[in-house]
Protein backbone atom coordinates (compact mmCIF):
# COMPACT_ATOMS: atom_id res chain seq x y z
CA UNK A 1 0.00 0.00 0.00
CA UNK A 2 1.23 3.66 -1.14
CA UNK A 3 0.32 6.89 1.41
CA UNK A 4 1.70 9.76 -0.58
CA UNK A 5 2.97 12.71 1.08
CA UNK A 6 -0.43 14.39 0.57
CA UNK A 7 -1.85 13.44 3.78
CA UNK A 8 -2.72 16.47 5.57
CA UNK A 9 -2.35 18.79 2.95
CA UNK A 10 -5.14 20.48 0.74
CA UNK A 11 -3.25 20.06 -2.58
CA UNK A 12 -5.30 17.65 -5.52
CA UNK A 13 -2.71 15.30 -6.65
CA UNK A 14 -1.65 15.97 -9.91
CA UNK A 15 -3.09 13.23 -12.70
CA UNK A 16 -1.93 9.48 -12.09
CA UNK A 17 0.70 9.06 -15.22
CA UNK A 18 2.56 6.17 -14.15
CA UNK A 19 5.89 8.48 -14.13
CA UNK A 20 5.70 8.39 -10.37
CA UNK A 21 5.93 4.52 -9.81
CA UNK A 22 3.00 2.27 -9.14
CA UNK A 23 -0.87 2.90 -8.75
CA UNK A 24 -1.84 2.97 -5.22
CA UNK A 25 -3.36 -0.51 -4.05
CA UNK A 26 -5.23 -1.21 -0.96
CA UNK A 27 -5.99 -4.95 0.36
CA UNK A 28 -7.04 -6.99 3.09
CA UNK A 29 -9.07 -10.72 2.62
CA UNK A 30 -12.28 -9.44 4.03
CA UNK A 31 -12.87 -6.91 0.95
CA UNK A 32 -14.04 -7.15 -1.79
CA UNK A 33 -13.47 -5.36 -5.46
CA UNK A 34 -15.64 -2.43 -4.78
CA UNK A 35 -13.70 -1.74 -1.48
CA UNK A 36 -9.84 -2.00 -2.73
CA UNK A 37 -10.92 -0.13 -6.24
CA UNK A 38 -12.42 2.77 -4.44
CA UNK A 39 -10.00 2.40 -1.61
CA UNK A 40 -7.18 3.22 -4.80
CA UNK A 41 -8.90 5.57 -5.56
CA UNK A 42 -9.33 7.74 -1.62
CA UNK A 43 -5.34 6.76 -1.77
CA UNK A 44 -4.84 8.38 -5.03
CA UNK A 45 -6.06 11.88 -3.28
CA UNK A 46 -4.51 11.62 -0.02
CA UNK A 47 -7.23 10.05 1.78
CA UNK A 48 -6.91 7.00 4.26
CA UNK A 49 -9.22 4.42 2.96
CA UNK A 50 -10.20 3.12 6.71
CA UNK A 51 -10.95 6.78 7.42
CA UNK A 52 -12.93 7.03 5.02
CA UNK A 53 -15.13 3.63 4.01
CA UNK A 54 -14.88 2.69 7.75
CA UNK A 55 -17.38 5.49 9.16
CA UNK A 56 -20.54 4.23 7.80
CA UNK A 57 -21.92 0.31 8.93
CA UNK A 58 -25.27 -0.25 7.97
CA UNK A 59 -27.50 -3.05 6.98
CA UNK A 60 -29.52 -2.31 3.62
CA UNK A 61 -30.76 -4.97 1.40
CA UNK A 62 -33.00 -4.45 -2.14
CA UNK A 63 -34.61 -7.75 -2.34
CA UNK A 64 -35.50 -6.91 -5.96
CA UNK A 65 -32.34 -6.65 -6.80
CA UNK A 66 -30.42 -9.53 -9.30
CA UNK A 67 -27.23 -10.21 -6.93
CA UNK A 68 -24.44 -11.43 -8.86
CA UNK A 69 -21.98 -9.78 -8.84
CA UNK A 70 -18.84 -9.38 -6.41
CA UNK A 71 -19.05 -5.91 -6.33
CA UNK A 72 -23.07 -5.88 -5.92
CA UNK A 73 -23.82 -3.73 -3.15
CA UNK A 74 -27.31 -2.29 -3.00
CA UNK A 75 -28.20 1.53 -4.54
CA UNK A 76 -29.54 3.93 -1.67
CA UNK A 77 -29.02 7.41 -2.49
CA UNK A 78 -28.79 9.44 -6.01
CA UNK A 79 -25.23 10.54 -5.65
CA UNK A 80 -23.61 7.01 -6.57
CA UNK A 81 -22.24 3.78 -4.49
CA UNK A 82 -19.39 5.87 -3.66
CA UNK A 83 -21.58 7.94 -1.85
CA UNK A 84 -23.36 5.36 -0.17
CA UNK A 85 -20.43 3.70 1.27
CA UNK A 86 -19.14 7.13 2.21
CA UNK A 87 -22.04 9.53 3.74
CA UNK A 88 -19.79 11.22 5.67
CA UNK A 89 -17.29 12.64 2.95
CA UNK A 90 -17.55 14.66 -0.63
CA UNK A 91 -17.20 11.94 -2.38
CA UNK A 92 -19.42 10.33 -4.70
CA UNK A 93 -19.59 8.26 -8.10
CA UNK A 94 -22.03 7.29 -11.03
CA UNK A 95 -21.99 4.37 -13.51
CA UNK A 96 -22.10 4.95 -17.35
CA UNK A 97 -21.13 2.80 -20.13
CA UNK A 98 -19.29 2.41 -23.06
CA UNK A 99 -17.99 -0.20 -25.96
CA UNK A 100 -14.99 0.35 -27.33
CA UNK A 101 -11.66 1.61 -26.90
CA UNK A 102 -12.27 5.47 -27.84
CA UNK A 103 -15.03 5.17 -25.51
CA UNK A 104 -12.46 4.06 -22.66
CA UNK A 105 -9.88 6.45 -23.22
CA UNK A 106 -12.59 9.30 -23.94
CA UNK A 107 -13.58 8.28 -20.28
CA UNK A 108 -10.35 8.13 -19.09
CA UNK A 109 -9.43 12.25 -20.48
CA UNK A 110 -12.55 12.93 -19.00
CA UNK A 111 -12.39 10.97 -15.11
CA UNK A 112 -8.35 11.03 -14.42
CA UNK A 113 -9.31 7.31 -13.85
CA UNK A 114 -12.26 4.92 -13.89
CA UNK A 115 -13.37 2.11 -12.33
CA UNK A 116 -13.93 -0.85 -15.19
CA UNK A 117 -16.37 -3.89 -14.51
CA UNK A 118 -14.91 -6.71 -16.42
CA UNK A 119 -15.26 -10.25 -16.59
CA UNK A 120 -12.29 -12.59 -15.93
CA UNK A 121 -12.46 -14.95 -18.01
CA UNK A 122 -10.48 -12.46 -20.56
CA UNK A 123 -8.11 -10.76 -17.88
CA UNK A 124 -4.71 -13.09 -18.77
CA UNK A 125 -3.55 -11.79 -14.55
CA UNK A 126 -6.44 -13.20 -13.27
CA UNK A 127 -6.85 -16.96 -11.81
CA UNK A 128 -10.42 -17.35 -14.07
CA UNK A 129 -8.35 -16.37 -17.09
CA UNK A 130 -9.96 -18.01 -20.15
CA UNK A 131 -11.50 -20.61 -17.08
CA UNK A 132 -14.15 -19.20 -15.19
CA UNK A 133 -16.44 -16.28 -15.94
CA UNK A 134 -16.89 -14.21 -13.02
CA UNK A 135 -17.76 -10.33 -12.90
CA UNK A 136 -15.13 -8.10 -11.31
CA UNK A 137 -13.55 -4.48 -10.82
CA UNK A 138 -10.24 -2.92 -11.41
CA UNK A 139 -8.82 0.55 -11.90
CA UNK A 140 -7.73 2.09 -14.99
CA UNK A 141 -5.91 5.50 -14.35
CA UNK A 142 -4.22 5.64 -17.42
CA UNK A 143 -4.18 4.83 -21.59
CA UNK A 144 -1.37 5.12 -24.16
CA UNK A 145 -0.41 4.54 -27.41
CA UNK A 146 2.13 2.10 -28.07
CA UNK A 147 4.95 2.36 -31.45
CA UNK A 148 2.87 -0.02 -33.64
CA UNK A 149 -0.24 2.22 -33.25
CA UNK A 150 -2.46 -0.12 -30.66
CA UNK A 151 -3.68 1.04 -27.82
CA UNK A 152 -3.02 -0.24 -24.13
CA UNK A 153 -4.31 0.35 -20.80
CA UNK A 154 -2.90 1.13 -17.33
CA UNK A 155 -5.07 -1.73 -14.88
CA UNK A 156 -4.30 -1.88 -11.09
CA UNK A 157 -6.72 -4.50 -9.77
CA UNK A 158 -5.33 -5.42 -5.59
CA UNK A 159 -6.83 -8.78 -5.38
CA UNK A 160 -4.81 -11.44 -5.02
CA UNK A 161 -2.80 -11.93 -7.17
CA UNK A 162 -2.37 -8.34 -7.07
CA UNK A 163 -1.47 -6.96 -10.48
CA UNK A 164 -0.74 -3.65 -12.16
CA UNK A 165 0.44 -3.24 -15.50
CA UNK A 166 -0.36 -1.75 -18.69
CA UNK A 167 -2.59 -4.16 -20.77
CA UNK A 168 -3.76 -4.36 -24.38
CA UNK A 169 -6.77 -2.75 -25.25
CA UNK A 170 -7.74 -5.82 -27.02
CA UNK A 171 -8.11 -8.08 -23.54
CA UNK A 172 -9.80 -5.13 -21.64
CA UNK A 173 -12.12 -4.78 -24.17
CA UNK A 174 -13.13 -8.49 -24.05
CA UNK A 175 -13.38 -8.25 -20.57
CA UNK A 176 -15.16 -5.19 -20.09
CA UNK A 177 -17.71 -5.85 -23.01
CA UNK A 178 -18.26 -9.60 -22.34
CA UNK A 179 -21.80 -11.31 -21.87
CA UNK A 180 -20.34 -12.71 -18.85
CA UNK A 181 -22.76 -15.79 -19.39
CA UNK A 182 -23.70 -18.56 -16.38
CA UNK A 183 -20.90 -20.15 -15.10
CA UNK A 184 -21.15 -23.88 -13.46
CA UNK A 185 -17.70 -22.87 -11.77
CA UNK A 186 -19.31 -19.64 -10.65
CA UNK A 187 -22.35 -19.83 -9.67
CA UNK A 188 -22.30 -16.70 -7.69
CA UNK A 189 -20.53 -13.91 -9.80
CA UNK A 190 -21.49 -14.96 -13.03
CA UNK A 191 -24.29 -14.70 -15.44
CA UNK A 192 -25.23 -10.53 -15.71
CA UNK A 193 -23.53 -8.87 -18.99
CA UNK A 194 -20.75 -7.07 -17.84
CA UNK A 195 -22.16 -4.71 -20.84
CA UNK A 196 -19.44 -1.54 -20.78
CA UNK A 197 -20.22 -0.20 -17.72
CA UNK A 198 -17.39 2.08 -16.05
CA UNK A 199 -17.93 3.77 -12.43
CA UNK A 200 -16.81 7.02 -12.74
CA UNK A 201 -16.06 8.88 -9.23
CA UNK A 202 -15.71 12.51 -7.83
CA UNK A 203 -13.48 13.06 -4.73
CA UNK A 204 -13.88 16.62 -3.50
CA UNK A 205 -12.80 15.47 -0.19
CA UNK A 206 -9.52 16.91 1.24
CA UNK A 207 -7.31 14.80 3.42
CA UNK A 208 -7.84 15.74 7.35
CA UNK A 209 -7.13 13.75 10.16
CA UNK A 210 -10.55 12.26 11.86
CA UNK A 211 -11.74 13.99 15.56
CA UNK A 212 -13.69 13.13 17.96
CA UNK A 213 -16.71 15.12 16.71
CA UNK A 214 -16.10 12.85 13.24
CA UNK A 215 -16.17 9.64 15.09
CA UNK A 216 -19.30 10.90 17.37
CA UNK A 217 -21.41 11.98 13.65
CA UNK A 218 -20.48 8.48 12.49
CA UNK A 219 -21.70 6.66 15.09
CA UNK A 220 -24.52 9.25 15.38
CA UNK A 221 -25.36 8.64 11.84
CA UNK A 222 -24.46 4.69 11.73
CA UNK A 223 -27.10 4.19 14.99
CA UNK A 224 -29.71 6.26 13.40
CA UNK A 225 -30.19 4.37 10.37
CA UNK A 226 -30.44 1.25 12.78
CA UNK A 227 -33.14 2.50 14.80
CA UNK A 228 -35.27 4.31 11.53
CA UNK A 229 -34.55 1.75 9.32
CA UNK A 230 -37.12 -0.15 7.32
CA UNK A 231 -38.70 -3.41 5.91
CA UNK A 232 -42.63 -2.29 4.66
CA UNK A 233 -43.80 -3.94 1.74
CA UNK A 234 -43.80 -1.07 -0.54
CA UNK A 235 -40.02 -0.53 0.48
CA UNK A 236 -37.49 -1.16 -2.26
CA UNK A 237 -34.53 -1.22 0.48
CA UNK A 238 -34.92 -3.41 3.46
CA UNK A 239 -32.94 -1.52 6.44
CA UNK A 240 -31.60 -1.07 9.88
CA UNK A 241 -32.61 -3.34 12.32
CA UNK A 242 -36.56 -4.27 10.70
CA UNK A 243 -34.87 -4.76 7.17
CA UNK A 244 -32.36 -6.99 9.01
CA UNK A 245 -35.10 -8.90 10.90
CA UNK A 246 -36.90 -9.05 7.62
CA UNK A 247 -34.09 -10.11 5.53
CA UNK A 248 -33.02 -13.16 8.49
CA UNK A 249 -36.63 -14.08 7.88
CA UNK A 250 -36.50 -14.70 4.52
CA UNK A 251 -33.75 -16.71 4.48
CA UNK A 252 -35.62 -18.92 6.88
CA UNK A 253 -38.05 -19.31 4.54
CA UNK A 254 -36.01 -19.61 1.60
CA UNK A 255 -34.26 -22.39 3.40
CA UNK A 256 -37.00 -25.05 1.95
CA UNK A 257 -35.17 -23.89 -1.53
CA UNK A 258 -31.55 -24.13 -0.77
CA UNK A 259 -29.92 -23.03 -3.70
CA UNK A 260 -32.33 -19.78 -3.55
CA UNK A 261 -30.04 -18.72 -0.50
CA UNK A 262 -26.96 -18.53 -2.83
CA UNK A 263 -27.44 -14.59 -3.13
CA UNK A 264 -26.95 -13.88 0.39
CA UNK A 265 -23.09 -15.13 -0.21
CA UNK A 266 -22.90 -12.29 -2.31
CA UNK A 267 -24.62 -9.74 -1.16
CA UNK A 268 -23.49 -10.07 2.45
CA UNK A 269 -19.95 -9.63 0.73
CA UNK A 270 -20.58 -5.59 0.79
CA UNK A 271 -22.34 -5.71 3.77
CA UNK A 272 -19.25 -7.70 5.68
CA UNK A 273 -16.98 -5.33 4.48
CA UNK A 274 -17.86 -2.29 5.58
CA UNK A 275 -18.77 -3.86 8.81
CA UNK A 276 -14.82 -4.75 8.72
CA UNK A 277 -13.57 -1.53 7.55
CA UNK A 278 -15.90 0.04 10.70
CA UNK A 279 -14.12 -2.23 13.14
CA UNK A 280 -10.57 -1.48 11.88
CA UNK A 281 -11.57 2.41 12.20
CA UNK A 282 -13.13 2.00 15.55
CA UNK A 283 -9.85 0.37 16.79
CA UNK A 284 -7.45 2.71 15.47
CA UNK A 285 -9.32 5.94 16.86
CA UNK A 286 -9.92 3.89 20.50
CA UNK A 287 -5.95 2.74 20.52
CA UNK A 288 -4.89 6.74 19.73
CA UNK A 289 -7.81 7.93 21.91
CA UNK A 290 -8.09 5.08 24.74
CA UNK A 291 -11.66 5.16 24.74
CA UNK A 292 -12.52 2.10 25.72
CA UNK A 293 -15.95 2.24 24.54
CA UNK A 294 -14.85 2.77 21.26
CA UNK A 295 -12.56 -0.37 21.83
CA UNK A 296 -15.80 -2.05 22.32
CA UNK A 297 -17.42 -1.21 19.27
CA UNK A 298 -14.48 -2.23 17.63
CA UNK A 299 -14.46 -5.98 19.06
CA UNK A 300 -18.54 -5.51 18.41
CA UNK A 301 -17.98 -4.73 14.53
CA UNK A 302 -15.92 -8.02 14.44
CA UNK A 303 -18.53 -10.02 15.95
CA UNK A 304 -20.47 -9.03 12.73
CA UNK A 305 -17.73 -9.61 10.39
CA UNK A 306 -17.82 -13.03 11.58
CA UNK A 307 -21.77 -13.60 12.29
CA UNK A 308 -21.71 -12.63 8.24
CA UNK A 309 -19.14 -15.00 7.44
CA UNK A 310 -21.23 -17.92 9.19
CA UNK A 311 -24.19 -16.46 7.16
CA UNK A 312 -22.55 -15.88 4.05
CA UNK A 313 -20.76 -19.70 4.26
CA UNK A 314 -23.95 -21.85 5.48
CA UNK A 315 -25.97 -20.04 2.23
CA UNK A 316 -23.13 -21.05 -0.25
CA UNK A 317 -22.88 -24.57 0.92
CA UNK A 318 -26.85 -24.55 1.79
CA UNK A 319 -27.59 -27.56 -0.62
CA UNK A 320 -24.60 -29.97 1.38
CA UNK A 321 -25.81 -28.78 4.93
CA UNK A 322 -28.32 -31.14 6.66
CA UNK A 323 -30.67 -29.78 8.56
CA UNK A 324 -30.34 -26.04 6.85
CA UNK A 325 -33.39 -24.73 8.22
CA UNK A 326 -32.44 -25.16 11.93
CA UNK A 327 -28.94 -23.81 10.97
CA UNK A 328 -29.96 -20.75 8.87
CA UNK A 329 -32.39 -19.53 11.95
CA UNK A 330 -29.43 -19.80 14.40
CA UNK A 331 -26.92 -18.11 11.87
CA UNK A 332 -29.51 -15.32 11.02
CA UNK A 333 -30.00 -14.98 14.72
CA UNK A 334 -26.59 -14.62 15.38
CA UNK A 335 -25.93 -12.35 13.05
CA UNK A 336 -29.34 -10.36 14.25
CA UNK A 337 -27.34 -10.08 17.37
CA UNK A 338 -24.24 -9.12 16.25
CA UNK A 339 -25.77 -6.00 14.20
CA UNK A 340 -27.94 -5.24 17.67
CA UNK A 341 -25.04 -5.41 20.23
CA UNK A 342 -22.78 -3.21 17.73
CA UNK A 343 -25.82 -0.78 17.72
CA UNK A 344 -25.77 -0.60 21.75
CA UNK A 345 -21.82 -0.24 21.90
CA UNK A 346 -22.57 2.80 19.14
CA UNK A 347 -25.16 4.13 21.80
CA UNK A 348 -22.36 3.75 24.77
CA UNK A 349 -19.96 5.65 22.96
CA UNK A 350 -22.02 8.44 22.08
CA UNK A 351 -23.27 8.59 25.52
CA UNK A 352 -19.70 8.94 26.97
CA UNK A 353 -19.07 11.70 24.24
CA UNK A 354 -21.91 13.19 26.03
CA UNK A 355 -23.82 13.76 23.11
CA UNK A 356 -27.18 13.41 23.35
CA UNK A 357 -28.33 9.62 23.51
CA UNK A 358 -32.36 8.79 22.18
CA UNK B 1 4.60 -29.28 33.36
CA UNK B 2 1.78 -29.95 31.17
CA UNK B 3 0.95 -32.97 29.22
CA UNK B 4 -0.92 -33.50 26.03
CA UNK B 5 -3.00 -35.61 24.02
CA UNK B 6 -3.37 -35.42 19.95
CA UNK B 7 -6.90 -36.64 18.86
CA UNK B 8 -7.39 -39.05 16.45
CA UNK B 9 -9.40 -37.23 13.57
CA UNK B 10 -9.25 -40.04 11.20
CA UNK B 11 -12.62 -41.27 11.98
CA UNK B 12 -13.92 -37.79 11.44
CA UNK B 13 -11.91 -36.73 7.97
CA UNK B 14 -15.08 -35.26 6.08
CA UNK B 15 -13.16 -32.82 3.57
CA UNK B 16 -10.20 -33.04 0.86
CA UNK B 17 -8.20 -30.57 0.65
CA UNK B 18 -5.34 -31.82 -0.95
CA UNK B 19 -4.92 -32.76 -4.44
CA UNK B 20 -2.61 -33.51 -6.89
CA UNK B 21 -2.07 -32.21 -10.15
CA UNK B 22 -3.93 -35.27 -11.34
CA UNK B 23 -7.29 -34.54 -9.25
CA UNK B 24 -7.43 -30.82 -9.04
CA UNK B 25 -11.27 -31.13 -9.37
CA UNK B 26 -11.32 -33.14 -6.24
CA UNK B 27 -10.73 -30.47 -3.72
CA UNK B 28 -13.53 -29.24 -1.76
CA UNK B 29 -11.53 -26.34 0.76
CA UNK B 30 -14.34 -23.62 -0.24
CA UNK B 31 -17.02 -22.90 -2.95
CA UNK B 32 -14.77 -22.26 -5.46
CA UNK B 33 -13.42 -25.99 -5.09
CA UNK B 34 -9.73 -24.42 -4.29
CA UNK B 35 -7.40 -26.77 -2.54
CA UNK B 36 -3.71 -26.99 -1.66
CA UNK B 37 -0.93 -28.72 -3.54
CA UNK B 38 -0.59 -32.45 -1.93
CA UNK B 39 2.04 -32.65 0.46
CA UNK B 40 5.12 -35.19 0.79
CA UNK B 41 3.15 -36.16 4.28
CA UNK B 42 1.54 -35.28 7.13
CA UNK B 43 2.21 -31.59 8.67
CA UNK B 44 3.75 -31.70 12.19
CA UNK B 45 4.34 -28.47 14.11
CA UNK B 46 5.33 -27.60 17.66
CA UNK B 47 3.39 -24.54 18.81
CA UNK B 48 4.17 -23.52 22.49
CA UNK B 49 5.61 -26.78 23.36
CA UNK B 50 2.52 -28.43 21.98
CA UNK B 51 2.78 -30.73 19.26
CA UNK B 52 0.68 -30.78 16.04
CA UNK B 53 0.14 -33.36 13.74
CA UNK B 54 -2.52 -33.45 10.46
CA UNK B 55 -3.98 -36.69 8.51
CA UNK B 56 -1.71 -37.42 5.47
CA UNK B 57 -2.26 -34.46 2.85
CA UNK B 58 -1.37 -36.91 0.04
CA UNK B 59 -4.34 -35.64 -2.33
CA UNK B 60 -5.86 -39.13 -1.78
CA UNK B 61 -9.16 -38.49 -0.31
CA UNK B 62 -10.47 -36.79 2.50
CA UNK B 63 -7.71 -35.10 4.79
CA UNK B 64 -9.55 -32.86 7.35
CA UNK B 65 -12.49 -32.15 9.35
CA UNK B 66 -15.37 -29.66 8.03
CA UNK B 67 -17.39 -28.86 11.00
CA UNK B 68 -20.64 -30.47 11.12
CA UNK B 69 -21.45 -30.75 14.80
CA UNK B 70 -19.53 -33.92 15.41
CA UNK B 71 -18.56 -35.06 18.97
CA UNK B 72 -15.52 -36.05 19.76
CA UNK B 73 -15.22 -38.44 22.54
CA UNK B 74 -11.54 -36.90 24.74
CA UNK B 75 -9.48 -39.08 27.53
CA UNK B 76 -11.36 -38.03 30.79
CA UNK B 77 -9.30 -35.68 32.85
CA UNK B 78 -8.76 -31.90 33.04
CA UNK B 79 -8.08 -30.15 30.55
CA UNK B 80 -6.96 -26.52 29.84
CA UNK B 81 -6.36 -25.81 25.89
CA UNK B 82 -6.88 -27.18 22.41
CA UNK B 83 -4.43 -26.13 20.55
CA UNK B 84 -5.43 -26.91 15.92
CA UNK B 85 -4.56 -26.69 12.83
CA UNK B 86 -7.38 -25.10 10.84
CA UNK B 87 -8.31 -22.52 8.47
CA UNK B 88 -11.73 -20.98 7.97
CA UNK B 89 -13.23 -19.88 4.54
CA UNK B 90 -12.96 -16.29 5.31
CA UNK B 91 -12.40 -15.40 8.96
CA UNK B 92 -14.25 -17.17 11.37
CA UNK B 93 -15.43 -17.14 14.77
CA UNK B 94 -17.48 -20.20 16.49
CA UNK B 95 -17.89 -22.25 19.31
CA UNK B 96 -16.61 -25.17 20.40
CA UNK B 97 -19.06 -26.93 22.93
CA UNK B 98 -17.20 -28.60 26.09
CA UNK B 99 -19.06 -31.76 27.65
CA UNK B 100 -17.66 -32.42 31.13
CA UNK B 101 -17.87 -35.25 33.24
CA UNK B 102 -20.20 -33.74 35.65
CA UNK B 103 -22.49 -33.21 32.92
CA UNK B 104 -22.16 -29.69 32.65
CA UNK B 105 -22.09 -27.90 29.63
CA UNK B 106 -19.57 -24.83 28.05
CA UNK B 107 -18.95 -23.11 25.43
CA UNK B 108 -15.48 -21.67 24.33
CA UNK B 109 -14.65 -19.49 21.19
CA UNK B 110 -12.70 -21.01 17.80
CA UNK B 111 -11.51 -17.83 15.57
CA UNK B 112 -9.88 -18.81 12.76
CA UNK B 113 -8.87 -16.77 9.51
CA UNK B 114 -9.10 -17.05 6.51
CA UNK B 115 -7.77 -20.11 4.03
CA UNK B 116 -7.44 -17.47 1.15
CA UNK B 117 -4.46 -15.48 0.52
CA UNK B 118 -5.67 -14.70 4.24
CA UNK B 119 -4.35 -12.16 7.55
CA UNK B 120 -4.43 -12.91 10.68
CA UNK B 121 -4.89 -10.60 13.61
CA UNK B 122 -5.22 -13.01 15.83
CA UNK B 123 -1.63 -13.69 16.59
CA UNK B 124 -1.55 -17.45 14.52
CA UNK B 125 1.17 -18.69 14.03
CA UNK B 126 1.83 -20.33 10.08
CA UNK B 127 0.90 -24.41 9.81
CA UNK B 128 1.38 -24.04 5.96
CA UNK B 129 1.50 -21.46 3.52
CA UNK B 130 1.13 -22.28 0.04
CA UNK B 131 2.99 -20.78 -2.94
CA UNK B 132 0.09 -21.84 -5.58
CA UNK B 133 -3.27 -22.55 -4.88
CA UNK B 134 -5.23 -25.39 -7.38
CA UNK B 135 -8.47 -24.65 -8.83
CA UNK B 136 -10.47 -27.40 -10.68
CA UNK B 137 -9.12 -27.23 -13.80
CA UNK B 138 -5.54 -25.09 -13.14
CA UNK B 139 -2.41 -24.56 -10.90
CA UNK B 140 -3.07 -20.84 -10.08
CA UNK B 141 0.57 -19.42 -9.18
CA UNK B 142 1.23 -15.99 -7.42
CA UNK B 143 -1.87 -17.26 -4.31
CA UNK B 144 -1.17 -18.51 -1.72
CA UNK B 145 -3.44 -21.22 0.85
CA UNK B 146 -3.03 -20.85 4.87
CA UNK B 147 -3.58 -23.50 7.50
CA UNK B 148 -3.33 -21.38 11.05
CA UNK B 149 -2.11 -22.79 14.01
CA UNK B 150 -4.72 -21.66 16.44
CA UNK B 151 -5.97 -22.88 20.22
CA UNK B 152 -9.10 -22.18 21.87
CA UNK B 153 -8.99 -22.21 26.12
CA UNK B 154 -11.49 -24.57 28.02
CA UNK B 155 -12.43 -21.95 30.41
CA UNK B 156 -14.36 -24.17 33.02
CA UNK B 157 -12.04 -26.51 34.95
CA UNK B 158 -14.09 -29.47 35.51
CA UNK B 159 -12.77 -32.69 33.81
CA UNK B 160 -13.75 -32.93 30.49
CA UNK B 161 -15.27 -35.48 28.47
CA UNK B 162 -15.87 -34.69 24.95
CA UNK B 163 -16.60 -31.76 22.44
CA UNK B 164 -18.68 -31.29 20.04
CA UNK B 165 -17.58 -29.13 16.74
CA UNK B 166 -19.67 -26.35 15.71
CA UNK B 167 -22.46 -27.08 12.75
CA UNK B 168 -20.42 -24.03 9.98
CA UNK B 169 -19.28 -25.51 6.67
CA UNK B 170 -16.55 -22.57 6.73
CA UNK B 171 -14.50 -24.09 9.33
CA UNK B 172 -11.92 -26.78 8.36
CA UNK B 173 -9.78 -28.75 10.92
CA UNK B 174 -6.41 -30.32 10.41
CA UNK B 175 -5.13 -31.47 13.31
CA UNK B 176 -6.44 -31.16 17.29
CA UNK B 177 -3.97 -31.14 20.59
CA UNK B 178 -5.75 -31.31 24.14
CA UNK B 179 -3.40 -29.80 26.73
CA UNK B 180 -3.70 -29.88 30.50
CA UNK B 181 -1.22 -29.33 33.93
CA UNK B 182 0.88 -32.44 35.04
CA UNK B 183 -0.87 -33.80 38.09
CA UNK B 184 2.75 -34.13 39.04
CA UNK B 185 3.33 -31.59 41.53
CA UNK B 186 6.60 -29.41 42.50
CA UNK B 187 9.68 -29.35 39.98
CA UNK B 188 9.85 -32.63 39.01
CA UNK B 189 10.75 -32.92 35.24
CA UNK B 190 7.95 -34.98 33.39
CA UNK B 191 8.39 -35.07 29.95
CA UNK B 192 5.31 -34.29 27.76
CA UNK B 193 3.64 -37.28 27.01
CA UNK B 194 1.58 -38.66 24.12
CA UNK B 195 -2.10 -40.09 24.94
CA UNK B 196 -3.74 -39.91 28.31
CA UNK B 197 -1.18 -40.05 31.07
CA UNK B 198 -2.07 -42.84 33.59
Amino acid sequence: MTITGTVGTTARPERWSGAAGTYPQWYEDPLSCLQTTLGSVLLEHGLRPVDVLGRSCEFVFAPGDVMCEEFYRPAQGDRGVAADLCPYHDVESAWTTGSTADDLIALVEEHSRVIVAVDNYYLPFRPAYQDVHAAHLVVVPAWRRTPDGGVEFYVSDAQPPAFQGWLSAEHLVAGWTSGNPSDTQDVFFSSREIGGRVLTTKVRQRPEEPTAAHVARALRGNLDRWDDGAAGPTDRLWSGRSGLRRFVGRLTEQAADPASLRPAYTFGWSMQAQAFLHGRFAQERAFRSGDASLAAVAASADRVVSAWSNVRLLCAHAANVPEISALILRRGEELLHAYEQLAVDWRLALAREGTDVR
Amino acid sequence: MTVHTMLALEPFLNNQAATTPDNLADGRLNVWRNSIPAQPGPLERVVDGVPLRTARLDGNGPDNVLCAGQRIEVPERRWDWLYVIGCGERRVKDVITWHFSDGSVDRDQLALSDLWEGRSDRGEELALRTDVIHYPYHVQERIGITLWCQRVPITSRQPLSAMSLPENPAVHLFAMTLVGQSASAGSEELRPTEGEPQ
